[in-house]
């Protein structure tokens, strides 16, 4: 963002809070940590946590000190959400490789029992579960706890809209619907990368479900691969 | 007061409420109390309670038993001042009286929600940050009208309807 005219703004450099009024072209002396700064530059230094990128993450981390604003937090947060949203968006229209880019390598992921280790097994998981039929997942009440300007949590309810055999890019019409078919606690760890913000680890708790009995494909896939951990 | 302020007071009012539900659904009572003014005007399905004590007392005895989860939406924050925001947001309620999530190895049978409320809430800027001052939610749909859920049985033994 840059300024155009006189605007107050409260910098925080290594712990320090300097809270004045600035021109665009000022420069701002700060003796006590030995570096001057035009006022353009120190707004380019606020707004990188913001685009997400490492730099300025990395300065905080050599201080030792946590100096996140309620701003950053907020960045953060946004991101996050983003990201979880982005998610639903390619895994409901079977992009599963961009879906599972959006995880860690690593990602550590259980949901409906199945336990999967890593993006190659997700995306293998996302293709047997969701290769067929139709679901959308309505993502709702995301609280985002930022745990520091690496980590977060993301923690949402997630409202299943599904139906195991028909394909509503082949349909006419729209698809029946007798209302949602299950409903999940969903919590998520995020993590910054260099590519931005990704899953992983992802854990889901089905809370309320149509038809108990019914196996979905996931839980089918999973019990047949051997990847069933017992929990739910 | 500028659009970006605005903005960061809708983004931290949304956050209060939808931390709110994220505790009262998985019954953590006294953080979500918490997350009211010590003076909270509030009332649902026509039960008034005022002030934190009687907020949490009401929480416990409406939903220390069962299962509930609130999914919010449309949700629309209006700032009147530095200090002060209204919200508006639908709550779409999925609800079991008898049966408790974490106590079953499976989850619960259900057909659809089983109400949907008219939120409005009035929040205030506080130095613990933005805490829930009113709440009223009028109920526009709902499943066997003629079942009190426990928060109404429990109004009705207490005096508080």
């Amino acid at each position: 963002m840059l300024l155009d005219h006189e605007i107050p703004r409260q910098y925080k450099i290594a712990n320090r809070s300097v809270s004045q009024n600035f021109t665009p072209n000022e420069v701002v002396s700060i003796v006590d940590v030995e570096i001057v700064l035009t006022v353009a530059m120190l707004d380019r230094l606020t707004e990188v946590p913001r685009l997400g990128t490492r730099s300025l993450k990395n300065s905080h981390r050599s201080t030792g000190e946590n100096i996140m604003d309620r701003e950053q937090e907020r960045g953060i947060e946004w991101e996050c959400q983003k990201i979880m949203r982005r998610y639903y968006y390619h895994v409901d229209r079977r992009e599963f490789e961009k879906a599972a880019d959006l995880f860690t390598v690593d990602v550590d992921w259980l949901s409906h029992g199945v336990k999967l280790d890593g993006r190659a097994q997700l995306v293998e998981a996302l293709y047997a579960s969701l290769g067929e039929g139709t679901i959308r997942h309505v993502l709702t009440n995301s609280v985002v706890t930022v745990t520091d300007n690496d980590h977060a949590i993301c923690r949402s309810y997630n409202t299943l809209y599904y139906s195991a055999d028909a394909e509503y890019h082949e349909a006419d019409n729209p698809l029946a619907l007798e209302g949602p078919h299950r409903l999940l606690d969903s919590y998520a760890e995020l993590t910054r990368m260099p590519e931005g913000w990704r899953i992983s680890k992802r854990r889901s708790l089905l809370v309320f479900r149509r038809d108990p009995d019914e196996p979905v494909r996931l839980e089918s896939w999973g019990k047949s691969e051997g990847k069933v951990s017992g929990q739910t | 007061m500028n659009r970006d302020e605005e903005r960061a007071i809708e983004w931290d009012c949304q956050k209060t409420m939808r931390q709110y539900y994220d505790y009262v659904d998985h019954r953590d009572f006294d953080s979500a109390a918490n997350l009211f003014t010590e003076d909270i005007d509030w009332m649902s399905h026509g039960v008034a309670l005022h002030g934190r004590k009687e907020l949490r007392d009401g929480l416990q005895a409406a939903l220390g038993e069962g299962t509930i989860r609130h999914i919010l939406s449309n949700t629309v924050v209006n700032v009147i001042d530095e200090d002060n925001a209204e919200l508006n947001e639908y709550h779409t309620l999925y609800y079991s009286a008898d049966e408790e999530y974490e106590n079953l190895d499976g989850p619960i049978a259900f057909e659809g929600p089983h109400r949907i409320i008219d939120c409005f809430a009035a929040l205030r800027r506080t130095p613990e940050g933005w805490r829930i001052a009113k709440r009223r939610a009028p109920i526009i749909f709902r499943r066997n009208p003629d079942e009190p859920v426990r928060l109404e049985t429990w109004g009705k033994n207490e005096g508080k309807i």
